[in-house]
């Protein structure tokens, strides 16, 4: 196909999907074959003289344009093979697609013994890079299993592998659209919340009470409502441990409050535990 | 019993603690097929994982310690004879720092800390912030070797492993989704600095203000549209201009050396600029000829990709450059390039005008129109 009518291929209302995740203008797909693309398969003779086919009906097909002199090529290799043995069993084609004009010897080091294993396909006159219109390595194009070019991802040196495995993943339906994004573009890692906070604090007042340090457990359980006041749990335990010290009327406000909180916890609107205090006592009915 | 004699006791428990720990760091990938990276090294403050002696205060200190609940760890509560631990450190420490169980179970999780607890933080207390062992830089440049090699071997070291949260102002020290233990993806993490006015070089040079260059200009550099400023700089050291991770040309013009461009040739086609003429590898070409080849191929004034190429972005396709530098006056002569459906042109420029076309399937240079 030649590149001009691979653009008459493409089939309008495709969106970007793969760029445009990042970034509404950047460099979104080959040069000669936008996203959307229906791929033509072609034959390509391998280092071992046995022709292969660059697509596989019926199959997500991922193809790399790699230079094997270069060492983001040969990690983003390296990273293919692992995904293809991840993904063996599965639908999924692999191929890397060299030009012909590669040393042997680079070719050889690339995919021999102990490096990776991955069908290489040889680009006789770099044809197909020029048909593509590649214009970096390495560069992945996956397709969906109507050999519609559906991602165009070109090399990263973080996050790579994990970028191409939720594109397949996406592309056989294990995951959604919003979870393969996550992925792609991972929300930052939260600070320590509050919340968290405070149910260490809450822990730490479930152990001091067990063991029977009310006054510390209080402590520590009042530390983890300042924390997160929403926190049901930490307002029965306080409940508790405010019974355990006799200080009744205390701890029926802090039931209340878990209570008012959330009507439905068990323990906000359980049983609660006698209390004998030096102002009052009785027993906390809810 | 006082405090003195409960710090000795815990201190020597907790030192045994320690010592049976074993300490592999690294990060650990959990996929089927992933790797698994481990550099084996000495922990700064191994084997000290008693309380701060008396004398010296504490900047953070563990709660339980602090309120001399020994038995909430130990088998026994008395502080003169704690004894050992009453449970394993992680499922200790994890029994109340539960958000550590999804944080430790990401994709990407520091073995260090998959390890043990301990390997880096004091149960009592520290000098340090978190409850560190050291300093956080040099406790975790205790195990990673080859970044303090870098720092110590490199002309200019990143700002960022000196300031504000050090290693884990881009690190997460426990677990992340992403490679490297990064806390976002490097660009996120670059523009968190990099996007103000007024950061200077180690030399009082401005830094460019990121955030504004790409809001201002559209067309982005690859990497930088794949938030992956790593491709090209280093980001904890190095001793090329801007930690560049490998040699670019400095100059506007310079004689034709493969070796000037090794940074863009970390992913570019090097044949791109070594065949005269070509169909495929590039489509800055008219017909076959490669214009490439013709301006960078010189034995002297050739045009370096500085001459017509931004490297982080620009206003026109390709990040072809508004204006180059003519004279030592300060004066920008405008580039003038647009895309044209069969190729480009650059108008009134470096030359006359000259128009290629790079659909056509051989040689044949247009002239120009003046």
């Amino acid at each position: 196909m030649e590149p001009r009518l691979a653009r008459i291929g493409a089939r309008a209302g495709i969106l970007l999907w793969s760029c445009s995740t990042i970034h509404p203008t950047c460099a979104s797909s080959f040069a000669n074959m936008p996203v959307g693309t229906i791929i033509e398969d072609v034959e390509l003779r391998g280092p071992d003289g046995a022709e292969r086919h660059l697509l596989e009906a019926d199959s997500i097909n991922v193809f790399m344009f790699v230079n094997p002199e270069q060492e983001h090529s040969l990690s983003a290799v390296r990273a293919m093979a692992e995904l293809r043995e991840e993904f063996a069993g599965k639908p999924v084609h692999w191929g890397v697609i060299v030009t012909d004009r590669a040393p042997q010897a680079a070719v050889e080091s690339m995919t021999g013994r102990g490096n990776a294993s991955i069908p290489v396909l040889l680009d006789k006159g770099d044809v197909l890079y020029g048909r593509f219109g590649v214009a970096l390595f390495p560069v992945a194009g996956i397709t969906d299993r109507s050999s519609r070019l559906a991602f165009y991802e070109p090399f990263s040196k973080v996050h790579y592998p994990t970028v191409i495995r939720a594109r397949i993943r996406y592309l056989l339906g294990e995951i959604d659209q919003a979870e393969m994004m996550r992925a792609v573009a991972p929300p930052a890692e939260a600070e320590v919340a509050d919340a968290d906070v405070a149910r260490r604090f809450l822990k730490l007042a479930e152990m001091l009470y067990q063991s029977g340090k009310y006054e510390k457990a209080a402590e520590s359980v009042r530390h983890s409502i300042e924390k997160d006041e929403t926190l049901v749990a930490s307002h029965v335990l306080l409940g508790r441990v405010l019974a355990a010290l006799g200080r009744c009327e205390e701890a029926i406000e802090a039931f209340e409050r878990a209570k008012q909180l959330d009507p439905g916890d068990p323990g906000a609107t359980g049983p609660r535990p006698d209390c004998t205090q030096s102002t009052g006592g009785g027993r906390l009915t809810p | 019993m006082d405090m003195a004699d409960y710090r000795l006791i815990t201190g020597i428990t907790m030192a045994s603690v320690s010592l049976a720990t074993v300490l592999i760091a690294g990060t650990t990938e959990r996929t089927p097929a992933g790797t698994t990276e481990r550099t084996p090294a000495s922990r700064p403050g191994s084997g000290n994982l008693g309380p701060l002696p008396q004398a010296e205060a504490a900047f953070t200190s563990h709660a339980p310690y602090e309120t001399g609940d020994c038995g909430l760890c130990h088998k026994q509560s008395d502080p003169r004879a704690s004894g050992a631990l009453a449970r394993p450190v992680a499922e200790l420490c994890l029994g109340c720092h539960e958000d550590f169980k999804q944080v430790l179970s990401r994709r990407f999780a520091h073995a260090a800390a998959e390890d043990s607890c301990v390997n880096c933080h004091n149960p009592h207390n520290s000098k340090q912030p978190k409850l560190l062992l050291a300093d956080p830089k040099g406790l975790c440049l205790g195990c990673h070797d080859s970044i303090k090699d870098l720092a110590l071997r490199s002309k200019v070291v990143h700002g960022a492993l000196s300031t504000g949260g050090k290693c884990a102002g881009c690190h997460d020290p426990h677990g992340s989704e992403i490679e490297h233990l990064l806390l976002r993806l490097p660009f996120d993490l670059c523009v968190k600095c990099h996007a103000q006015d007024g950061l200077l070089d180690t030399q009082g040079k401005a830094l460019t203000n990121m955030r504004k260059l790409l809001d201002e200009n559209s067309v982005w550099h690859g990497p930088v549209s794949n938030k992956d400023c790593t491709s090209c700089h280093d980001p904890h050291a190095g001793s090329l201009f801007r930690m560049l991770a490998a040699e670019y040309p400095p100059e506007f013009y310079a004689p034709y050396d493969p070796k000037l461009y090794a940074l863009c040739f970390t992913c570019h086609n090097e044949q791109m600029l070594a065949t005269p003429e070509t169909t495929t590898l590039t489509q800055f070409r008219d017909g076959a000829q490669n214009l490439h080849y013709l301006h960078v191929r010189r034995s002297e004034r050739g045009r370096t990709c500085r001459a017509c190429h931004e490297v982080h972005a620009s206003k026109q396709p390709h990040q072809i450059r508004d204006g180059v530098p003519y004279g030592s006056g300060g004066w920008i002569l405008k580039t003038n390039y647009r895309e044209t459906p069969e190729g480009g042109v650059c108008e009134k420029t470096c030359h006359a005008t000259k128009t290629y076309v790079n659909t056509a399937p051989s040689p044949g240079t247009r002239p120009s129109t003046e």
